[in-house]
């Protein structure tokens, strides 16, 4: 599972040439009929450092359908850490449940604990030490080239790296002030696994003069790394639709979708300065 | 086994004695039969009494062996667009005798030939053993310019093109791993350029090509589904020429000649590629990008005397993406050393030495690089015994050691530890015997038998894993200690009866077991796909396939109908767990699922052959599934390789002696993919959500090309020609994938969103000859 890097890495320099050089390939929006699976129960859940619990409940809904799917409001929800302490979560709104009390801490395991009629769901994650950024840069983009007038930017960044531990890294990148980031990359220690500080020019997000990056910079453990792989795989597939999708797989069991994650994160802003 | 070996003369003197009870005195003619002009060996050449009881066909070395009953004899020598040759022989003693056809210069446009024994689809013995010659494939239409063996024979029944483009394909709904493609022997592993748009055997050095599908014979054998024998020309033995042409992606370059006149010939042929040249040429793309392909056949060939004959060929191809100091490539090398001797003029025997290497790798610039291939050395006895004119024996044995390089990651900082999936080795060795056997004039039977053994070593660990691919024991094995070893008896059985001469019936019967296995969790192919062995935890794929089939020739054997169906189960085939990663994944073995499979079909078959206007159209009606416990329930679902209808038609007209026109239309059902039935949050992705395996299907693809090709006008020192062709005429925008994502303004809204390749394409090639 932590081949990612070099997957991506394949496609990117393959297919992209291939593709995006040489052939007249085209994409096109089409209708297709798809089947309506019931609906499936799918759990949103995390802890930060220093914050308490949320998680979302909701179902999956028909995939074209542009209706706001449903949630749960009645499930019973309580948040354990490895040292004992316990907190029960409170219904906000729209499927969405906190804590008050129990705050994230590194080095601690989170238990979740989640009952819907009678039924309980349990998943686990690991707050692990968290990294900071230490350099925040960019580079210009020299690849393939050419077709571009604008010239593109690649994001070069140092992060802290903890070498006494099994550390896995995601670094999700925002554009303008946007909710939801434009994609994200994830690294494994097994490639760093002595070094203080780690730098990674990552290809597959480019910006322009223009915009003002946020970068987040997350530590995760294990399973969350492998989680975040697997859905890079289903919600990214340009070029690569080749391999059978599946659903990535939840800490939670067969039964549910989605994924508890405890995790903490550093966060920085750049742009391009005029030279 | 080693009682099959020491009596097989006994089992064979008695499967013949009943053949040659009646005989009084017989003797044999041998020898070769070469093409006059170029001393090119002829395969699959005809010869027969002019009262055609007897009759036989040159091997795959121009070779030929025949036992006739003592003193006058009418012995004719026939072959597609050759003169046929008559032989009046008084028969006192066995006789060599060589044969020089000439091309039927008046047939050259027309390929009509009076005296050729048109019915040869009907009494072969072959089943589906279909045999393409290089003029069929020149006149196709082609993709950007480039001639294509493995295209053409996508065209034929039971065998279909897995994606757009691709190399690829499947054969009677095997998987493409199942197909053994043999360049001289040497088994070639990635037979694909450009990512599988264009294949990696340069049609200017080919001579010919058979395909099986059925019936394999028994002196074949490592793959399940079938056998794709290609032959690469001897060279020019009478005159130094060459040949070539410009196109507008790749140019190739062919020169060959003799050494010694009819004693000795080589032939080398280039091909590369040059769409980043011009890429660059037009800024498309920056000066340190690379992208590219080259390859090179060579072939020396050496008639030592009339008993001796050695050949060395080899082929050397690499692809190469990339940009500045990072990038990808990967490439095949072949090499064959084959040494042909006649112990009798009833007994030839064929050595051969063989390597064969496939790799690839990514170089990561100042970070590292990572490597992955496979590694084959061969040693390979054949034997043919042409015991009378009623029984050829065929007999020998195979060795070979594979080594398996599933993949290592070096770093160029020292303090960082490399990443190694061990590597593997294999010894896969086999035994083979075969009769074909003629019964009265009307019954042909070919049987015989492949005694497999495959033994993977150490250095290695058989690992034992839990049902989460956790490792739960492992055993370790030295080096040389074997870790695994598995047997296969694979029987084969061939029948052709003749109704008359224009129609014939065949059944046939085999078993296949494939030990190799090509992890990949994409359905066309992709040159980082790794081949592994059998081994600990993947056992080797067994095939049986039942094949019967119809063969009728109309109006004067100008017209071949053929009505086939098969019927195959499959055991141990692989499908994989959900997200499994392939490459550089030292546990990729837990990760692999075994089950079973079955596949049925029709296949019909309508060729013309003769005439100005030529062509086939072929329809194949099949279905493929699997039953692979932990997908879909352990229910049976349709693989990946299933196709419902195949239809191709492919058509040549000669308008005048310099130009032809040539058209093919091809349409088939629409592989079987994942979709998702669902889709939910997470993160603030909409992300979809899967139900099951292959449970939609892609559009159905159509396509219709097109090739204009003119003849330049000859008597000069360069012959030329001209091939203009639109590929995809009607610009039908066919489906590659179908993604399903978020929409780019609007995340809350969903699509799916269809990548076509290639529209309408037109391209032009320049050929030519000295």
């Amino acid at each position: 599972m932590k081949r990612y890097i070099f997957h991506k890495a394949m496609f990117f320099l393959s297919l992209s040439a291939l593709l995006g050089g040489l052939l007249q390939s085209c994409e096109e929006v089409i209708d297709i009929d798809l089947n309506d699976a019931a609906p499936k129960l799918v759990i949103d859940g995390q802890i930060v450092i220093g914050e308490p619990a949320t998680v979302r409940i909701s179902y999956t809904s028909d995939y074209f359908s542009d209706d706001e799917a449903a949630y749960e409001e009645n499930a019973s929800i309580t948040i354990t850490d490895s040292e004992n302490n316990s907190e029960n979560l409170s219904y906000i709104e729209n499927g969405i449940y906190t804590g008050a009390l129990l705050r994230g801490k590194p080095g601690l395991e989170y238990s979740l604990s989640i009952t819907i009629d009678d039924k309980t769901h349990k998943g686990k994650s690991k707050i692990l030490t968290p990294t900071q950024i230490v350099k925040l840069g960019y580079t210009e983009f020299d690849g393939f080239g050419g077709s571009q007038d604008e010239p593109e930017y690649n994001i070069v960044i140092t992060l802290t790296n903890n070498t006494e531990e099994d550390n896995y890294y995601m670094v999700k990148y925002f554009i303008n002030g946007s909710e939801k980031e434009d994609t994200y990359s994830l690294w494994s220690n097994e490639y760093f696994p002595n070094e203080e500080t780690i730098e990674f020019t990552p290809l597959r997000f480019s910006f322009t003069k223009d915009d003002v990056v946020t970068v987040k910079a997350y530590s995760i453990d294990e399973g969350t790394y492998d989680y975040y792989s697997e859905l890079d795989e289903i919600i990214d597939q340009q070029g690569g639709g080749s391999s059978t999708p599946f659903n990535p797989g939840s800490n939670f069991g067969k039964d549910v979708l989605g994924y508890f994650r405890a995790w903490s994160y550093d966060q920085q802003t750049v742009q391009v300065e005029d030279e | 086994m080693n009682f099959i070996l020491k009596k097989w003369p006994l089992i064979a003197y008695l499967l013949l004695i009943s053949a040659s009870s009646y005989a009084q005195n017989k003797f044999t003619i041998s020898g070769e039969v070469t093409d006059a002009e170029t001393g090119e060996a002829l395969i699959g050449v005809t010869i027969y009494t002019a009262d055609k009881t007897v009759g036989t066909m040159t091997n795959t070395y121009g070779f030929y062996s025949l036992t006739l009953p003592e003193g006058e004899q009418t012995v004719l020598y026939s072959f597609v667009g050759y003169q046929t040759q008559q032989r009046d022989i008084k028969l006192t003693a066995n006789q060599s005798i060589k044969i020089q056809l000439a091309v039927n210069e008046t047939a050259l446009n027309e390929v009509v030939v009076s005296a050729e024994k048109k019915d040869k689809n009907i009494a072969a013995t072959q089943m589906t053993g279909e045999k393409l010659d290089m003029k069929t494939i020149d006149k196709l239409p082609v993709l950007f310019g480039e001639r294509d063996v493995l295209k053409t024979i996508q065209l034929l029944p039971g065998i279909s093109t897995v994606s757009e483009g691709g190399n690829g394909f499947s054969v009677r709904g095997g998987s493409i791993d199942q197909n053994l493609i043999l360049l001289d022997e040497a088994p070639v592993y990635s037979a694909s350029h450009l990512m599988g748009f264009f294949s990696v055997f340069n049609a200017d050095a080919i001579k010919g090509m058979t395909v099986y599908k059925s019936g394999i014979p028994a002196n074949y054998g490592g793959r399940a589904a079938s056998v794709l024998d290609i032959t690469m020309r001897d060279g020019n033995m009478k005159k130094f020429q060459g040949s070539g042409g410009i196109g507008l992606l790749a140019s190739r370059l062919t020169l060959e000649g003799p050494i010694i006149e009819d004693k000795m010939s080589f032939i080398v042929s280039g091909r590369r590629s040059y769409a980043d040249l011009i890429a660059k040429g037009a800024n498309q793309i920056d000066d340190g990008t690379q992208m590219y392909f080259y390859d090179l056949n060579a072939k020396l060939n050496w008639k030592i005397n009339d008993n001796n004959r050695l050949f060395l060929s080899g082929y050397f191809g690499k692809d190469d993406f990339g940009f500045e100091d990072m990038g990808m490539d990967w490439g095949n090398t072949t090499a064959t050393l084959r040494w042909n001797h006649l112990f009798s003029s009833q007994l030839f025997s064929n050595t051969t030495a063989l390597y064969s290497e496939y790799d690839y790798g990514f170089n990561f610039g100042d970070r590292g690089s990572m490597s992955s291939g496979i590694k084959d050395v061969s040693l390979k006895q054949d034997f043919t015994w042409y015991a009378n004119p009623q029984n050829t024996m065929k007999y020998g044995l195979n060795a070979t050691y594979h080594t398996f390089y599933p993949g290592e990651f070096l770093f160029e900082d020292n303090s960082i530890s490399d990443i190694k999936v061990p590597e593997k080795q294999a010894l896969e060795s086999s035994l083979y015997i075969s009769n074909e056997q003629k019964i009265g004039t009307k019954l042909t039977l070919d049987y015989g038998v492949r005694a497999s053994m495959f033994n993977q070593f150490g250095p290695g660990e058989n690992i034992t894993y839990d049902d989460d691919n956790n490792i739960i024991d492992k055993a370790y094995f030295d080096k040389g200690d074997v870790m695994q070893t598995f047997y296969g008896v694979e029987p084969r059985l061939g029948l052709n009866y003749r109704f008359n001469t224009k129609s014939s019936f065949k059944a046939s019967y085999n078993r296949m077991v494939q030990y190799l296995h090509l992890m990949s969790n994409s359905t066309s192919g992709q040159p980082t796909d790794t081949w592994m062995p059998s081994s600990f935890n993947i056992e080797p794929t067994i095939v049986n396939q039942y094949s019967v089939g119809f063969f009728r020739n109309f109006m004067d054997n100008a017209f071949e109908f053929s009505a086939e169906t098969y019927y195959k189960t499959l055991n141990n085939i692989s499908d994989y767990k959900d997200g499994t990663q392939v490459m550089l994944n030292e546990n990729i073995e837990s990760y692999v699922l075994q089950g079973e499979g079955r596949s049925y079909g029709l296949e019909l078959y309508l060729k013309k052959k003769y005439g100005d206007f030529t062509g086939w159209v072929s329809y194949t009606l099949s279905n493929t599934n699997n039953k692979i416990e932990g997908i879909n329930n352990g229910d049976w679902y349709d693989s990946s390789y299933d196709k419902t209808h195949d239809v191709s038609i492919v058509t040549s007209y000669q308008f005048t002696e310099r130009v032809s026109i040539s058209a093919n239309w091809i349409f088939y059902t629409g592989n079987a993919v994942t979709f998702p039935s669902g889709k939910y949050e997470f993160d603030g992705n909409q992300v979809p959500y899967y139900t099951e395996r292959n449970g939609y299907r892609m559009p159905d693809y159509h396509r219709l090309d097109l090739n204009i090709h003119l003849e330049g006008k000859g008597n000069k020192r360069i012959n030329s020609s001209w091939d203009f062709s639109l590929y995809n005429l009607y610009n039908q925008m066919n489906a590659y994938t179908i993604n399903f994502r978020e929409n780019e303004t609007n995340p809350n809204v969903t699509e799916a969103v269809k990548l076509s390749l290639f529209g309408i394409i037109p391209s032009v090639t320049w050929n030519f000859k000295f």
